[in-house]
C-alpha cells in the first residue's frame, strides 16, 4: 500500500484461523523489534506493515518476512483473556433495543438474553483507539436475510461496543450491521 | 525544567492546533498517527529557528489564528501562504523572526495553500502523549488538552535554544515550494486497483478532482467522474489497515484521500499518494483541484530517496549558518 506500506493478505473471510495467522505474523514482527518497521495494523484478514524504506528496503522486508514467516510455529501464542463487561440494555443506554427486538421478531428480553450467552472474539482494534470489532452475533440476532445471499460480509454478524472516549461512559449497539455513519470510514 | 509563557490566543482562527511528527507504534491499538500534515514545511519551520526537526508547531488553516507575543521569541512560519502580519504589516514567511512582548501575529486570509506551520525556538511545551504532542482531533488527546486553540489560551515555551546568529535566517527562495490550484499527486496503485475497470482506473488517472468542504484532517473529499467498479466486486472490503496517503472510493466512485487520523478502512483503495507528495495534499483546500498519475514502487523508493538528499542539503545550508 503506496511507499511506506505493505500488505499481508492471509485470506479473503472472517475467520479464526486467518485472524491468527495474521496475529501470528504481527506477534512475530514485533517480537524482532526489525528496525525501520514503523507500524504493524493486524485487522481480520490482513497485516499491513509500515516501513521506512530509507532505513529497510522493500526486498529486504520482505526477506526478513519470509525467514520469519519459516520460525513462525515456533513462536508462542497467547491464550485468549475473557472480559466481563456489565451493560445496560434498553432507554437511554440502548435506544435501538426495541428495533432489534421488532426486527427479530423476538421479545426484548430475548435479545438481551441472547445477546449475553456467548463469548465474542475480538479480531481486531481499529476505527478509534481501543475499538474492539468482535464476532460472531448469535444466529438468532444476524440479519437472515442478508446472511443468505452471496456475501458473508454484508451482515457482518458484529457486535460492537461504541465507547464516548472522554466520558468513559459504555452502551452496546446490537445492529445486524454494526457500522457507524462516519463519512471517511466505511469501518 | 523553566516554561516561560510565549503567546496568548488572541483568535484561534478556523483550526489551529499544535502537531509534531506524529504518534507512532499504536496503530495496532486503533490510535492513529496524527502529527503535521505538511512534513516539508513543518520540518523547515523547526530547522529556521534551531529546534530538532521534529518540534511541535502550531499548524493554523486557512484564516484567522491572531497571536499576541507574550516575551520575546523567535518564530518562523512556512507552509501555505496565509498572509500573516506582525503588527499589521506583512511578515516574509520561510525567515527566521525576533518578536518583542506586544506583538501581534495575524494570518489574515489564505492566499495559496491551507495550512501554515509556526516553530517558536524551543517548542511549544505540551505533555506528551504516548511518545508523541501531536493533537488527536476525534481522540480527543494530545496537543494542547486534546483539542483546537481557543481564544483565551496560553501557550508555553522552552527557554530558546536560538543562537542569536539565526535571527533573519531565510530558507533559499529557490527550494520553498509553490502551492498550485491544481496539484498533481504520483500513485502507486493498491492494494485493491483489480476491483476497477481499466476505463475506471483510465478515468482515475486522467480526470481533475476538485476538493469538497468534507475536507480534515481524516482526510480530502474529492469530486468528479466516477471510477467505474468491476461489477461482480463490491463497494467494501474487510477492514483493514490504512496508510496516510491511501486513496479510498467509496460505493458513489469518487475519490477520498486518508490523512493521518485514520488507522483502519472498509472501501476500497485504488492506489496511494507518493508520501512525498503528501505535502501537496495537506496545502489542498476545498475548491482546488488534483490529478493523479501512476508511478511505480521503484520509482516511489527513488523519489524517497532524492527527497532525503534534499534534506540533507537544507541541514547542511541550516548548519553552516
Amino acid at each position: 500500500m503506496g511507499d511506506r506500506g505493505l500488505l499481508l493478505e492471509l485470506g479473503d473471510e472472517i475467520s479464526f484461523e486467518v485472524n491468527e495467522k495474521v496475529r501470528r505474523i504481527a506477534l512475530g514482527i514485533r517480537a524482532e523489534a526489525i528496525d525501520g518497521i514503523v507500524e504493524t495494523i493486524p485487522t481480520y484478514r490482513s497485516l499491513l506493515i509500515i516501513y521506512n524504506p530509507l532505513i529497510l528496503p522493500l526486498d529486504e522486508l520482505k526477506k526478513k518476512l519470509k525467514r520469519l514467516e519459516e520460525g513462525l510455529q515456533q513462536t508462542p501464542f497467547p491464550n485468549p483473556k475473557l472480559t466481563r463487561i456489565p451493560v445496560l440494555y434498553g432507554g437511554l443506554y440502548g435506544p435501538d433495543l426495541e428495533g432489534v427486538a421488532n426486527y427479530h421478531q423476538i421479545s426484548s428480553e430475548d435479545v438481551i438474553r441472547l445477546h449475553c450467552s456467548k463469548p465474542y472474539f475480538i479480531y481486531m482494534i481499529g476505527f478509534m483507539p481501543g475499538f474492539p470489532y468482535m464476532g460472531e452475533l448469535p444466529e438468532a440476532l444476524t440479519d437472515r436475510d442478508l446472511f443468505n445471499g452471496e456475501s458473508r460480509r454484508m451482515a457482518d454478524p458484529r457486535s460492537n461496543p461504541y465507547q464516548n472516549v472522554r466520558s468513559g461512559k459504555g452502551t452496546t449497539r446490537s445492529a445486524p450491521d454494526g457500522r457507524s455513519s462516519s463519512i471517511l470510514s466505511n469501518h | 525544567m523553566e516554561r516561560v509563557a510565549a503567546f496568548e490566543v488572541l483568535e484561534p482562527g478556523i483550526l489551529t492546533t499544535i502537531q509534531d511528527v506524529g504518534r507512532y507504534g499504536f496503530s495496532q491499538s486503533g490510535v492513529p498517527p496524527s502529527g503535521a500534515l505538511d512534513p516539508f514545511s513543518f520540518t523547515i519551520a523547526n530547522l529556521l529557528v534551531g529546534n530538532r526537526e521534529g518540534e511541535a508547531c502550531l499548524e493554523a488553516t486557512i484564516m484567522g489564528l491572531k497571536l499576541k507575543a507574550l516575551r520575546e521569541v523567535v518564530i518562523a512560519i512556512t507552509g501555505g501562504d496565509l498572509s500573516p502580519t506582525l503588527n499589521r504589516e506583512s511578515l516574509e514567511m520561510w525567515r527566521t523572526h525576533l518578536l518583542v512582548e506586544g506583538d501581534i501575529i495575524h494570518f489574515k486570509r489564505v492566499r495559496t495553500g491551507c495550512r501554515a506551520y509556526l516553530a517558536i525556538s524551543g517548542g511549544f511545551l505540551v505533555p506528551k502523549i504516548m511518545g508523541s504532542q501531536s493533537t488527536y482531533l476525534s481522540g480527543k488527546f494530545g496537543g494542547f488538552e486534546g483539542r483546537a486553540l481557543k481564544r483565551g489560551d496560553t501557550l508555553y515555551s522552552l527557554p530558546t535554544q536560538s543562537p542569536l546568529t539565526k535571527l533573519g535566517l531565510r530558507f533559499p527562495a529557490e527550494w520553498i515550494p509553490q502551492w498550485e490550484k491544481e496539484a498533481f499527486l504520483a500513485v502507486i496503485p493498491g492494494p485493491q486497483d483489480h476491483h476497477f475497470t481499466q476505463q475506471g482506473f483510465q478515468t482515475f488517472c486522467s480526470s481533475s478532482y476538485q476538493v469538497t468542504p468534507q475536507c480534515d484532517r481524516m482526510g480530502v473529499r474529492l469530486d468528479g467522474p466516477k471510477i467505474e467498479r468491476r461489477s461482480d466486486v463490491e463497494d467494501s472490503i474487510i477492514s483493514e489497515g490504512l496508510i496516510s496517503g491511501a486513496i479510498q472510493v467509496p460505493g458513489d466512485g469518487k475519490p477520498i484521500i486518508i490523512l493521518t487520523e485514520l488507522v483502519t478502512g472498509g472501501y476500497t483503495k485504488i492506489a496511494s499518494v507518493l508520501s512525498t507528495d503528501l505535502t501537496k495534499v495537506a496545502q489542498l483546500k476545498p475548491g482546488d483541484r488534483v490529478r493523479f498519475f501512476s508511478i511505480s514502487i521503484e520509482e516511489a523508493h527513488q523519489l524517497i530517496w532524492e527527497q532525503e538528499e534534499r534534506f540533507r542539503s537544507f541541514k547542511d545550508f541550516f548548519e553552516q549558518r
